[in-house]
């Protein structure tokens, strides 16, 4: 059994935004044992995932893109779109937080559930304080 | 000093876009030829992939689907069907209309003397002699195109359309006349023209109400005299 | 119903326009950019032929008084449903109580807002579109103004995959944009199929519509857009022409030689010399070129406007069929 670095990418991904720490794959005489290492798995974080198989819009007009990283995100929030044909289906912000980088490029294609964006949960540091701290 | 209208040898087919058609007539404006083409707008309303028909002066415009509608198959079929079409039909009612000549209703009077080198009494005896007929529908519900108009009296566009004030207008544009509907309340006061408004019609008939079906009150064929009220300065 | 809590003039309920009436004079009005209204018609799953409004001064501000469907299309008007900014070319449910609110666009002239059952003002003539000249059709012969409420049709109660709704490819980013040559990336290419006085004008007139933009004046709208181009269009020998019926996208040529391509609410007949006609297929990007936009005249064919039309009506099928995987039943 082969995994693509992709793959697995999206698997560690997908274990971090569920908390879980270790997971084992087999497929016939085959398998595989991922585990997280230290201190990454479980919250702070949460991730966007996509809708469904298709490619990331991040832009919701040329030049500007539905959010910034760094930017105070609302629960519900269109962070990007997955275009597939002549539709598109909106990435959802799971929580409030502060938008971290996407983990795919524009253009991409992502898969059902792949995690695109990644939301830090806002600090009490009245700094970077969200919205709703505010 | 007014252009040449075209007058073509042979009647024509041309293209309006990829789905349209324009049949233009041969020959000078006439009422047998102008019978010919209502009689053609009743015949090809049937015809597959052809939406909309509209007859013009000396010449007919057919709406094709633009999916379906084949330019090229139907343009030969128009002109086949235009060769064979009887030019003649009865004619229908005669309304009779008072204008007002020159004035404030009838502000480029003057202007189109200067143009065909005529005085506001002798334009108004030209105008107002012979007895029109609708030829065509105009830009909007109304009393249309009309035919009849002396030859002295025609004048070319303006270059640039102007405003006019809407409303029982009489106007003259190239070798052509009209009548305007009466103002309708709401409607616009005033609207874009190249045509020269000699006159105002006082108590024009409404030609066109949506209340009764069909909405037309007056039809391609009916008749128009206009009586003279008096000319302004 | 929708209610119209606040509109700029010129606001109106259009569908794809009204034929079959020009023999009493009445052109086809309906939407500037029917492609715009074709596709949100396809994204609700409503008939074709369902109207929607055309919004081309704004804002426009609507309420919603029942549960429906709703979507925005047309140029990027920044649309936002209760605040929350839509994505453009979007369908999302929309709640009784909730605004929808359209902003002036940067980039194209005309939004659309359609909803599920569409706008349910009575068919005259054969259209549910208005025409303004004439006060028929539409919402009551006019434009739209603040406290019209405006009947939704009936349609099955439908909601969408994701609750934040689903969008489309513009036909700007899914449709090929007609090829010219020496055109700049924010021209709009047209296709023009050389109409009846074509041979009337001279060879450097002739030359000149094809090779030089036009610059979308500011006297244009729904009647016509009056273009300025450096070289002036001439005939060899000025003919009086007779008037004929003219159709949405007639590029006519005033003595001036600065022509007027004549749109939806264009007059029905006229007799300036026509050099060429605008296909059906590419009017929806005039409905879109804003005032000091250059245009760009590409020569066709009819059997390339139905090339053209084809690719058009493969965008909505499959628009319409894919958009239908994306809603369902309410619950």
């Amino acid at each position: 059994m082969m995994l693509t670095p992709a793959e697995i990418a999206e698997l560690t991904a997908l274990m971090r935004a569920n908390g879980v720490e270790s997971l084992d794959i087999s497929e016939g005489e085959a398998s595989i044992r991922l585990v997280a290492a230290p201190g990454v798995v479980a919250p702070p974080s949460s991730f966007a995932l996509s809708p469904g198989v298709g490619h990331l819009i991040t832009e919701r007009a040329p030049g500007e893109p539905f959010a910034a990283p760094g930017a105070g995100i609302q629960a519900g929030d269109i962070l990007g779109l997955i275009a597939a044909g002549l539709v598109r289906r909106p990435v959802i912000a799971p929580s409030a937080g502060v938008l971290g980088r996407a983990l795919l490029e524009p253009g991409a294609l992502a898969g059902f559930g792949t995690p695109l964006f990644e939301l830090s949960p806002y600090h009490n540091d009245p700094a970077q304080a969200g919205p709703e701290d505010a | 000093m007014s252009s040449p209208v075209v007058t073509l040898e042979q009647p024509r087919v041309s293209l309006c876009g990829g789905s349209a058609l324009l049949l233009e007539a041969e020959g000078p404006l006439a009422l047998p030829t102008q019978m010919g083409i209502w009689n053609l707008t009743d015949e090809i309303r049937a015809w597959p992939g052809v939406l909309d028909l509209q007859p013009g002066m000396n010449n007919l415009l057919v709406v094709l689907d633009p999916l379906e509608g084949d330019a090229e198959a139907i343009s030969a079929r128009i002109l086949a069907r235009w060769a064979e079409i009887p030019r003649e039909r009865a004619l229908g009612r005669l309304i009779e209309v008072g204008v007002v000549y020159g004035g404030e209703g009838g502000m480029d009077l003057m202007e189109l003397c200067e143009k065909v080198n005529l005085s506001p009494t002798e334009v108004v005896a030209l105008h107002s002699a012979p007895e029109y007929v609708i030829f065509a529908p105009g830009v909007s519900p109304g009393f249309g195109y009309l035919f009849g108009l002396d030859q002295r009296l025609f004048c070319p566009r303006r270059k640039e359309p102007v405003l006019r004030p809407a409303g029982g207008t009489v106007m003259i544009g190239g070798a052509q006349c009209n009548l305007g509907a009466p103002r309708r309340p709401g409607g616009p006061v005033a609207n874009p023209t190249g045509w020269y408004v000699i006159g105002r019609a006082q108590d024009v008939p409404v030609p066109f109400d949506l209340a009764m079906d069909p909405p037309n009150r007056v039809s391609l064929g009916d008749r128009i005299r206009f009586r003279v009220e008096r000319i302004e300065a | 119903m929708i209610e119209v809590i606040e509109s700029a003039p010129l606001n109106a309920v259009q569908d794809l326009g009204r034929l079959g009436f020009r023999c009493f004079g009445i052109g086809r009005s309906g939407a500037m950019d029917r492609l715009a209204l074709a596709a949100a018609n396809a994204l609700l799953g409503n008939a074709p032929d369902a109207a929607g409004i055309e919004a081309q001064l704004f804002p426009l501000v609507l309420r919603f008084t029942t549960d429906t469907l709703v979507a925005v299309t047309g140029a990027d008007c920044g649309a936002r449903l209760d605040g929350r900014l839509l994505p453009p070319f979007w369908a999302m449910p929309a709640k009784a109580g909730q605004e929808l609110e359209l902003s002036p666009p940067t980039d194209g002239l005309r939004g659309y807002v359609a909803v599920a059952g569409g706008i349910d003002v009575p068919v005259v003539l054969g259209s549910r579109s208005s025409a303004l000249r004439d006060g028929f059709g539409g919402f009551q012969g006019r434009m739209l103004q603040s406290g019209d409420l405006l009947p939704i049709g009936p349609a099955p109660a439908r909601t969408t995959r994701d609750a934040a709704g689903f969008g489309a490819a513009s036909p700007w980013q899914a449709l090929s944009r007609p090829a010219c040559g020496d055109a700049e990336p924010g021209d709009i290419t047209l296709r023009v199929v050389p109409a009846g006085e074509y041979e009337q004008f001279d060879e450097p007139s002739r030359a000149a519509l094809w090779a030089q933009p036009w610059v979308v004046t500011t006297q244009s709208n729904r009647q016509g857009y009056r273009l300025q181009g450096d070289h002036a269009l001439l005939r060899v020998r000025p003919l009086e022409m007779r008037s004929h019926g003219i159709v949405p996208g007639v590029v006519q040529v005033p003595p001036s030689g600065q022509p007027i391509i004549q749109l939806s609410d264009g007059n029905s007949a006229g007799g300036y010399p026509k050099i060429g006609v605008v296909i059906d297929a590419d009017l929806w990007r005039v409905g879109q070129a804003a005032p000091g936009r250059r245009l760009r005249f590409v020569p066709c064919t009819p059997a390339l406007a139905r090339e053209a039309e084809r690719e058009l009506a493969g965008y909505l099928g499959t628009l319409r069929r894919q958009a239908g995987y994306l809603r369902r039943a309410a619950a």
